[in-house]
């Protein structure tokens, strides 16, 4: 018997040919439903591809004729765990009215609801309940690979009913634990690699928007590739930052990498090609957030009967302008 | 470190809104695989073409089921331990799997679930006479209109960055147009867009929505919709939505245009704490209703009548906590109900957690509950 692997996953499995002219099927030991899936003959074998991939460690029979002909296990592959690479925001200080936490891991994470694996606890060690608000679908990128989460929107506000009945979810002073669960699966089936586990502190809350003409930049010199710093005032949202901020000259885009820098309060910028003398802007889409969600124009937390946090802000861009000379 | 001028600022048309009419739609039915990447929301046409919401790739799918075996009286549906069915049947255990939306074909009446594997995988399945089916989406007649797809314009494109992934919350055809309710991975933010269907270029309206929260107090811009229907409330039709923490509200379709910015009727407050998970509308003796499943309420039942007498808005807070507000609604004795799909006039099915863990799809009969 042989098993044919794709991207990690057990995908089909092929056994030299039975004599026989009647249909075979795969079912879980101990169960009676054929598993759906495709047979196929290949020269003197048969393969058969489930609509979904095998599981590790489950084990499988072959039945012909209501008989198990056969049994299978399919034995992981030896490879890397997948594990926790990152969260953000990555300082030990956050604000109180923190919005969002962004989970990074190394590799695709299973379709499972995060909740369950994803626990806050006090510095008594109590675990906090409804921290983060429930959603479904959840929200993942493309590679499935980062996870934003939200603390409860109704909690920050200061004011509104679950703020009142509830209190915000972070407090001033305190210490948290973050811990996500090693029984947490990835997309191939199997948990974590250890458990993920990390202290911060809340610290005062953000109730300012992020003001722009209070960053800095280095300015690069003509003829080389020297990286542009840009440094904000403040800590910026991890997920935002390198999606709002591109770098022009006119109407010409200036191709580059960007990073985010440590504690993911300043960017850097290394272009592709030499810079030349001339004047540059960098763009910053008014879309990004500071850690509490205030973007460049709307505080997320505004007082009632203003105006002006009834109004919708469509997205826009600012422009700073910077020389190199020659 | 040198600080540098702070010169201008210029606006461009809504980033939203332009990743949404930027759309790549084939204007009739195409033969083959569809790449569907993922399956978050269902939902059928009168004439039995189910619309899928893949959230992955932003896209709406309208698939040809050839599912026309119309006509008999349909038996109620009683599938017991449904997940653990579903499990057995693609070779894995129950904790591997998750069903992520319900609907039921309006001619065949054949219960249609998409359900996500561990590894990402779509699978939609069938449910007829207890006996559980794969649907081979491998060869079908599909169309598709894509939703977010990123364009050209913005430089975050241009560097090759990830846009927004859109979480595709709910969808639902009405007389000519699919909506779809979502929201963004990336700032808070949330969105409803419609389009014509059979799919056309250019032809997606997406409006910003805002409500008045009364358990929050003010007024709303962002919260995501979790569910929705659409009905004709006096004369008008209307998408009547809620939203996490509850409030139900009504925004007229005529008024979803883009770049239109509607504001909400919100006509009750039925409680926080709670998320709601699925809306539709049944009808027992001459008169409609809506039934909503929640996550720590019990199913409601809310008449169409109350809605429509109801011509004011919620705007002051509800102070008392789990304090509920607006037209009234009756508690039906049906808790921990996940999906609801309407299987005739009489009669819908619930995807229900029982008291004893087990997770059951049965039927429920409108003369019984409403």
């Amino acid at each position: 018997m042989e098993v044919l692997w794709k991207g990690g996953k057990a995908i089909t499995v092929c056994f030299d040919a039975f004599e026989t002219h009647s249909p075979l099927e795969v079912i879980l030991l101990g169960k009676q439903t054929s598993i759906f899936g495709n047979w196929e003959q290949k020269n003197d074998q048969w393969c058969f591809t489930p609509v979904v991939s095998f599981t590790e460690a489950l084990q499988y029979g072959i039945v012909r004729e209501g008989v198990i002909v056969d049994t299978l296990v399919i034995e992981g592959q030896t490879r890397e765990k997948t594990r926790v690479v990152a969260t953000y925001p990555s300082a030990d200080t956050v604000p109180e009215n923190l919005l969002k936490v962004h989970l990074l891991f190394s590799a695709p994470m299973g379709e499972q609801y995060s909740e369950g694996f994803i626990t806050v606890t006090n510095a008594d060690g109590d675990t906090l309940s409804k921290t983060f608000l429930p959603l479904q679908p959840e929200l993942w990128n493309v590679t499935h690979d980062h996870l934003t989460l939200w603390l409860d929107p109704g909690r920050i506000k200061r004011g509104l009913g679950p703020n009142l009945w509830l209190g915000q979810p972070l407090n001033k002073g305190q210490t948290y634990h973050l811990t996500i669960s090693a029984e947490w699966k990835d997309r191939q089936g199997r948990p974590l690699e250890t458990e993920y586990r990390r202290t911060f502190v809340a610290g005062d809350a953000d109730r300012q928007k992020p003001d722009p003409s209070g960053w800095q930049f280095s300015i690069p010199v003509a003829g080389t590739k020297d990286p542009l710093h840009i440094h904000f005032n403040e800590v910026m949202d991890f997920s935002l930052i390198s999606d709002c901020i591109s770098v022009w000259q006119g109407q010409r885009f200036i191709p580059g990498d960007f990073r985010i820098g440590k504690g993911e309060s300043s960017i850097t910028f290394y272009p592709v090609n030499d810079w030349a003398p001339g004047r540059y802007q960098i763009s910053i889409e008014t879309r990004l957030e500071d850690l509490a969600g205030n973007n460049l124009i709307r505080l997320f937390d505004v007082d009632v009967g203003d105006i002006d946090s009834h109004s919708v802000t469509e997205d826009q861009i600012i422009e700073m302008e910077f020389e190199i000379g020659k | 470190m040198k600080q540098v001028s702070f010169l201008l600022v210029c606006f461009l048309s809504p980033l939203i809104a332009s990743a949404f009419s930027h759309v790549d739609r084939a204007a009739s039915f195409e033969y083959g695989d569809p790449g569907i990447k993922s399956m978050h929301a269902l939902a059928f046409s009168p004439d039995g073409v189910l619309f899928i919401g893949d959230s992955k790739s932003a896209t709406i799918f309208a698939i040809q089921t050839e599912d026309v075996s119309a006509g008999k009286e349909v038996e109620d549906i009683e599938v017991n331990k449904v997940d653990e069915l579903i499990a057995d049947a693609l070779g894995t255990e129950v904790e591997n799997i998750t069903i992520q939306d319900m609907a039921i074909h309006p001619l065949s009446k054949r219960v249609y679930l998409a359900v996500h594997h561990v590894d990402g995988t779509p699978v939609l399945l069938t449910i007829q006479k207890g006996r559980l089916d794969v649907v081979n989406l491998s060869s079908v007649n599909y169309s598709k209109a894509a939703l977010g797809s990123p364009v050209e314009e913005s430089a975050t494109d241009r560097r090759g960055r990830s846009l927004r992934q859109w979480a595709i919350s709910d969808l639902e055809y009405f007389d000519g147009r699919v909506l779809v309710s979502g929201l963004s991975n990336k700032e808070f933010s949330s969105s409803v867009t419609m389009m014509s269907y059979p799919f056309k270029e250019n032809d997606q309206e997406l409006a910003s929505l805002e409500i008045w929260h009364a358990a929050h107090g003010q007024f709303e811009t962002h919260s995501p919709i979790k569910t929705f229907t659409t009905a004709i409330i006096n004369s008008e039709p209307q998408v009547v939505a809620s939203y996490t923490c509850t409030p139900l509200v009504l925004f007229p379709l005529s008024m979803m245009k883009s770049g239109a910015h509607v504001k909400g009727r919100t006509v009750a407050e039925l409680g926080n704490r709670n998320t709601p998970l699925d809306i539709i509308s049944m009808e027992k003796g001459g008169e409609s209703y809506l039934l909503m499943a929640n996550t720590s309420r019990a199913l409601m039942k809310i008449s169409y009548q109350a809605l429509e007498s109801f011509d004011g808005s919620l705007t002051e807070p509800v102070t008392e906590n789990s304090g509920t507000a607006g037209i009234d609604f009756i508690n039906l004795p049906l808790v921990n109900v996940l999906q609801l799909a309407k299987l005739d006039d009489k009669r819908f099915v619930m995807l229900q957690r029982r008291s004893n863990g087990d997770l059951d799809l049965h039927t429920g009969s409108a003369d019984r509950w409403l």
